[in-house]
């Protein structure tokens, strides 16, 4: 049997909508919904156009299949109805049509129309079985097994509680939303006094071995082999498509040593990224995977060279530590990796150290640091501060068509490499064909804040979506990232987001937000 | 601090500049929410007593040896790393972890320095000890391995489980462990264990 695509409004129905047959479409549609439920799309009867040949049951005596899922055919409906099974709910039960994996989906229609062609009522009579929870197939074992599900937690997971973090999931981490009410204030503390955030979820990968440099040279579009021994350099890595895939830091230890960070939700996959390549490549070089065996604290704000010398006998001057060095460093008694970087803006030191002694640096530092203001903040302050420098987070900025150029990073692009990096081929076809997007920042001169994901609209057309946006204490303004037609990457230029149903302007504007020079991360 | 890997190891932490640090295992808390008696050793804070575990140790009782040194070795050594309490876990050819005590530090280094790649992921792994005539009853409800020692899938993550005799070890990644534990726990008290400190294993396994 075939039929028309049919909506897919069984939550709803489980809701409370009713659901009428349109016999000039062949569909049920949802109607009657509940109060606060908005149906939209394919949910609330937009399929397209139907094709809706009445029911054959049976051609020429082969058998006419109703239910795949259950092995129903016309005939053992026929033989229901006539068996006095003549209610599709008891239909239901008796022959196990729509019982089946697809739980109705291709089926429910089918046998429905088979029974009010057979019984001679319209299919609105006939009406349709239940909906009823669970809308998709779940595991015994989720229902009835005992709880287990995993979760990721820092080493300062509990110290974020009694602090009185908000707990959110990301990826299969939990971490602190905030520690307050105001996420905003807390982005501010940091401009002002000094702040602390866990990123011990950031994932980190020790690359070793006298080809260290050279394989990294082959993964990453910039290179890495001439990073000096005690220096930082940013990378972001691309898949064979040239698809931005991860990005983090690049820290050389030694001449054969080197320490990757990469997005917290993405170590993994960069750990298995960087085997099957040298699965391939068979060069000398070994991975092992650090991440949560490594606490890692950014201390950030204009305090933190004031708290570190507080906390160790090491230099913390410019002199000591420069904007992107990499130091071996005692703090608290623990030894310490500090990465000089600033993700949120600010001078900060990254920390990178045992994961056992991370209650004592995190509580070492937030005591000594408490005349200076001192004082935990959560991701979403975070995301403020990363925006106003205008910083991308893989896969909330970009997306799995995002490539280096389009995504406003020609500058890492280093073709002068001896060899292939992976990526360089299809980044390079990109150059060729013409660039068509680019992601910029914009701001919202009228204040409107439209949610993440919103639709760029030009002409009417969807062209581009807005992928971060928050309001800057600091800045006093709404402030954002988009990725938009490359004829309106340009300072100034204008463009429409779609809020709430109408068309509100934003203004382009290239570079950060926050002290464009950097004085202040490198002060 | 000069070797470029030493922010990986807990044990080159020590008192300086008017700082004590010490070492917390991811179990932790919820050691301490069976109060726990804890003891400091060899820079750790170890749960050494927990109520009520000569009940639990009756039937099975769970220990945290998260404070054992753990190093991965690549290549693997020819020969098992020797010393008392030294467990060479071989997770392929070419790979292999040692745990030890603290005490054994010295002469496990002395081993494993000639050449390869040696690094200290103590503060990568929670290490639970599972001990008591139900421990085999306790494995089997948390994963499907049964040839140990041996690597897969223990309370729905990435886990390693190594025998000694009656008794069993857990290796899990450090930001699993917390979860890793208490699910063990809960699995343990349907069979009438529960927490056990480390003071309550035999003292060979102690280590």
């Amino acid at each position: 049997m075939s039929g028309s695509p049919q909506p897919n409004y069984k939550l709803l129905a489980q809701a409370g909508a009713r659901v009428v047959y349109d016999g000039a479409r062949g569909v049920f549609v949802p109607t009657d919904l509940p109060p606060d439920v908005e149906a939209v799309g394919a949910a609330a009867g937009d399929v397209g156009e139907p094709a809706v040949p009445d029911p054959v049951l049976g051609y020429q005596g082969d058998k006419c299949f109703v239910c795949f899922c259950e092995d129903q055919t016309t005939k053992d409906l026929k033989y229901a109805i006539a068996e006095g099974f003549d209610s599709i709910e008891l239909s239901k039960r008796y022959t196990t049509v729509t019982m089946g994996p697809c739980q109705g989906r291709l089926c429910h229609v089918n046998s429905i129309r088979v029974y009010a062609k057979t019984t001679g009522l319209d299919e609105n009579t006939i009406g349709t079985t239940t909906a009823r929870p669970p809308h998709t197939p779940v595991t015994l074992g989720l229902l009835a097994g005992r709880p287990q599900e995993p979760v990721k937690r820092t080493a300062l997971h509990h110290r974020h509680e009694e602090l009185g973090g908000t707990m959110m999931w990301t990826g299969a981490w939990k971490r602190p939303h905030s520690y307050g009410p105001d996420p905003g204030a807390e982005a501010k503390h940091v401009h002002d006094a000094v702040g602390l955030i866990d990123v011990s979820t950031l994932g980190k990968i020790l690359v070793a071995g006298p080809e260290a440099g050279a394989f990294l040279d082959r993964v990453y579009p910039n290179r890495f082999s001439d990073l000096k021994v005690g220096r930082i350099r940013y990378g972001v890595l691309t898949g064979d498509a040239g698809r931005i895939m991860d990005d983090g830091t690049v820290a050389r230890l030694d001449d054969e040593t080197f320490y990757v960070t990469t997005t917290s939700t993405g170590a993994d996959a960069v750990y298995q990224w960087f085997t099957w390549w040298n699965a391939v490549w068979f060069m000398d070089v070994r991975f092992v995977q650090l991440t949560g065996g490594v606490a890692a604290i950014n201390v950030a704000g204009p305090g933190a060279r004031a708290l570190m010398t507080r906390v160790s006998a090491d230099d913390f001057s410019n002199e000591g530590l420069s904007y992107l060095d990499a130091r071996h460093v005692r703090v608290a008694g623990v030894p310490c990796l500090a990465l000089r970087i600033g993700f949120v803006g600010e001078l900060g030191y990254e920390l990178h150290f045992p994961s056992p002694h991370a209650e004592h640096v995190w509580d070492t530092l937030l005591e000594n640091g408490a005349d200076l203001g001192a004082a935990p903040f959560g991701l979403e302050p975070q995301r403020i501060l990363r925006l106003e420098k205008g910083h991308v987070i893989v896969s909330q900025d970009t997306d799995s068509e995002s490539n280096l150029l389009e995504a406003a990073m020609p500058w890492i692009v280093k073709n002068d490499k001896e060899f292939e990096w992976v990526g360089k081929w299809a980044t390079q076809q990109v150059a060729d064909r013409g660039l068509r997007w680019m992601l910029v920042g914009f701001e919202s001169p009228s204040g409107v804040v439209p949610v993440e994901g919103a639709q760029v609209v030009i002409d009417g057309v969807s062209s581009g979506r807005v992928t971060s946006v928050r309001h800057s204490g600091v800045l006093g303004k709404v402030i954002g990232l988009a990725i938009v037609p490359v004829e309106l990457a340009v300072e100034g230029a204008r463009f429409l987001v779609q809020v709430d149903g109408r068309a509100v302007a934003m203004r382009v504007h290239l570079g950060p937000f926050f002290d464009p020079a950097g004085e202040r991360l490198k002060a | 601090v000069t070797g470029v890997l030493d922010f990986l190891s807990p044990s080159l932490a020590r008192d300086a500049d008017g700082f004590h640090p010490v070492a917390r295992s991811a179990a932790e808390r919820l050691f301490r929410a069976a109060d726990a008696m804890f003891v400091e050793r060899d820079g750790w804070l170890v749960a050494a007593a927990v109520p009520g575990e000569d009940d639990h140790r009756a039937r099975v009782g769970i220990a945290d040896l998260s404070h054992l040194g753990t190093l991965d070795l690549r290549p693997a050594p020819a020969a098992d790393v020797q010393g008392d309490g030294v467990t060479t876990y071989r997770l392929s050819p070419r790979r292999a972890l040692v745990l030890y005590p603290q005490a054994a530090r010295t002469a496990v280094g002395e081993q494993v320095s000639a050449g390869g790649l040696v690094v200290d992921v103590t503060g990568a792994y929670t290490v639970l000890a599972l001990t008591g005539p139900e421990a085999r009853a306790l494995v089997a409800r948390l994963t499907h391995l049964h040839d140990f020692p041996s690597g897969g899938e223990v309370a729905h993550v990435t886990g390693h489980v190594l025998s000694a005799g009656a008794e069993y070890r857990i290796l899990v990644a450090q930001e699993h462990g917390h979860y890793v534990a208490e699910v063990a726990l809960d699995c343990a008290r349907a069979l009438g264990g529960g927490l056990v400190g480390v003071d309550a294993l035999p003292r060979e396994d102690r280590a």
